[in-house]
């Protein structure tokens, strides 16, 4: 399976472990991962907030270098997921629009033809490699594992331009879960927002919304949260400790990657995942696997 | 006890006047054909003498008031289906009156302070008006909103973080509705920043519930979000989002350190510079920003699109 791989600005900036644990994964799993190097910041929600055109110019370069490699694009980030998916629908619907934007392309040569699609690592292993053939490649099912899944708005909503699941009551990120051997933990937090996008803004708003999640999760006698947008994981994993002092109330939840649980229900050393790599200690979880960091 | 041929509603019941807390009442409800939550409830009251409150008027999704939160959800009960095992409680983020009855006084206050009636910049002509539809789109997308208020109380920002300086989405698209009416002139962005749009955390709840399938957030907040970026000066949010796109401009993508000192300033990124350091011994720090290869490509992109405009 081939795809072009665009990491996001994230896991090549704060989550170095995102990107290195994808990286392991993609090898385990014979994924043939083309990085698209020279791809932009996808915008997150602040160039769609405030310029469409730059938006909608910038990740239709992303998914014209994608198509140049006759390649889908696949993301290990949630909000990134939903801008290229959206810009790729609008651009291939609206062909006035498409004419204007591939005018600006043409300054560097590109064209978008909207012949590729775009998914996401979750998707990817659900879809594509199937939960059966996954099954049967996990070398260490993480039985006993309480896991928090945390789905990220960006990849539920809005579901008429997403449509892989239901965002009322998702399952994909519980469904890996049990593949993985681990007990998926219910909590109405899975599929609601973890605040980032006012986090740099209105930081006392985020911790409130990220604060809920984490207690929640914390109640329902999570060992580990599993995230797959480093977004979320931000706000819940680097921030936890500024949410500790906002809840009054120790949370210590380590947060992490979904292409680290999967790593490590593939048999993947925890080095190899980066595991030492996230905010919050992930030891609690390898003490309870048995394993040594 | 949810056999398939039945309905078991769990009711919330609470009549602050008298009681001291809120209640449940469950009662089982033979499921009809085609059978939504307002028949639910119609049979509650006629046929098995519960005599729980709520709201309703025009029974097919036109009036806006028969809002209620079935399982958690936010909806209209005279278009969700019932199905075998209901919790239905009263709507979120406004107090109750009595059973599912809710006063939206407050919400609606803040919608009327929004001034949603067009301001025309130069006095009406006579009918019919010159308009095209292209004119018209954005504005007309948002006109079939029926005021239910089922987005605002989807809204984490209220329920979540209890944050009531924020409007909530419903009046932000009554305010979008005339903002973006080709003859409006109001004082739109100033409107938008005294209901704190950027409290908005881009979560796409409101959008995921609303009754008759308005994109609350990209068809009206984030239309609102774009001219307060233009307009406002001094608003951090509108701030955050240039210094933002300033960044991708420099270096293709961001980096965090930069976008924070810019952002907050340096006085607050000091206050989290503890943070900071345990981010960094993780590796999750770069000092420098990296730029992306081929950035000269991306500057003209950025040129490209700033000529147009
Ligand atoms: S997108 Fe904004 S307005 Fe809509 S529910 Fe989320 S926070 Fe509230
Ligand atoms: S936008 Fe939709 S949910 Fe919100 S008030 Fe209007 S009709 Fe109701
Ligand atoms: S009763 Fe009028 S909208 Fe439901």
């Amino acid at each position: 399976m081939k795809f072009a791989y665009y990491p996001g600005c994230s896991a090549k900036t704060t989550c170095p472990e995102l990107d290195q644990s994808m990286k392991a994964v993609a090898k385990k799993l014979d994924l043939d991962l083309a990085e698209l190097e020279v791809a932009t910041c996808t915008g997150s929600r602040q160039i769609r907030d405030s310029n469409e055109e730059l938006f909608l110019t910038l990740n239709a370069r992303t998914l014209a270098l994608a198509e140049r490699l006759e390649r889908d694009v696949m993301t290990v980030c949630a909000t990134c997921l939903l801008n290229l998916t959206e810009v790729n629908a609008t651009l291939k619907q609206n062909a006035e629009l498409r004419r204007k934007i591939n005018a600006n392309l043409a300054a560097v040569g590109l064209e978008f033809r909207g012949t590729r699609e775009v998914t996401h690592f979750l998707w990817v292993l659900l879809r594509d490699i199937g939960a059966e053939a996954l099954a049967k490649k996990v070398a260490r099912p993480l039985r006993g594992l309480r896991v928090a899944p945390f789905y990220g708005c960006h990849i539920l909503r809005p579901k008429d331009v997403l449509g892989f699941d239901d965002p009322d009551s998702p399952t994909s990120l519980d469904t890996l879960i049990r593949v993985l051997g681990a007990d998926p933990v219910a909590y109405d937090g899975k599929k609601r927002c973890c605040g980032f996008h006012v986090l740099m803004t209105k930081e006392d708003l985020a911790l409130k919304i990220s604060g809920r999640r984490l207690s929640q999760a914390r109640d329902e006698a999570a060992d580990c949260l599993v995230t797959t947008c480093p977004l979320c994981h931000s706000s819940l994993d680097p921030y936890q400790s500024a949410v500790e002092k906002t809840l009054g109330r120790k949370i210590r939840l380590p947060v992490i990657h979904l292409p680290q649980l999967v790593g490590l229900g593939l048999g993947l050393a925890p080095r190899e995942l980066k595991l030492e790599g996230n905010a919050v200690s992930t030891a609690p979880v390898l003490e309870k696997m048995a394993l040594q960091a | 006890m949810t056999s398939g041929n039945t309905v078991s509603a769990k009711i919330f019941r609470y009549d602050p006047a008298a009681d001291k807390a809120p209640r449940y009442e469950t009662l089982e409800v033979p499921l009809e054909k085609e059978m939504r939550v307002l028949d639910v409830l119609d049979y509650a009251v006629e046929n098995a003498g519960v005599a729980v409150g709520y709201r309703w008027f025009c029974g097919v999704k036109r009036c806006g008031m028969c809002g209620v939160s079935v399982n958690g959800k936010p909806v209209l009960a005279c278009w969700e289906k019932a199905t075998p095992s209901m919790v239905i409680d009263p709507l979120p983020n406004m107090p109750v009156v009595r059973d599912l009855v809710v006063d939206r006084s407050a919400l609606e206050q803040a919608t009327l302070e929004m001034e949603p009636c067009l301001k025309r910049k130069e006095p009406y002509e006579s009918f019919p008006e010159p308009l095209t539809h292209r004119d018209f789109e954005d504005a007309y997308r948002l006109m079939t909103c029926i005021e239910c208020y089922v987005c605002t109380a989807a809204c984490p920002v209220l329920s979540d973080a209890n944050h009531r300086e924020f409007a909530g989405p419903a009046s932000l698209v009554q305010l979008a509705k005339v903002a973006l009416h080709p003859k409006d002139a109001g004082e739109r962005v100033a409107a938008a920043l005294k209901g704190d749009i950027y409290a908005c955390i881009s979560c796409y709840e409101c959008s995921n519930v609303c009754p008759v399938g308005i994109n609350v957030l990209e068809d009206a907040i984030e239309k609102l979000k774009r001219r307060c970026a233009a307009q406002s000066e001094s608003n951090p949010g509108a701030k955050h989002a240039r210094i933002f796109t300033d960044l991708i401009r420099k270096f293709g993508r961001i980096h965090p350190p930069t976008l924070m000192r810019q952002s907050k300033g340096l006085m607050q990124s000091v206050s989290k510079m503890s943070m900071a350091l345990a981010m960094y011994r993780k590796g999750k720090v770069q000092v420098r920003p990296q730029t992306v290869q081929g950035i000269e490509e991306v500057r003209k992109l950025f040129k490209a699109v700033e000529k147009d405009q």
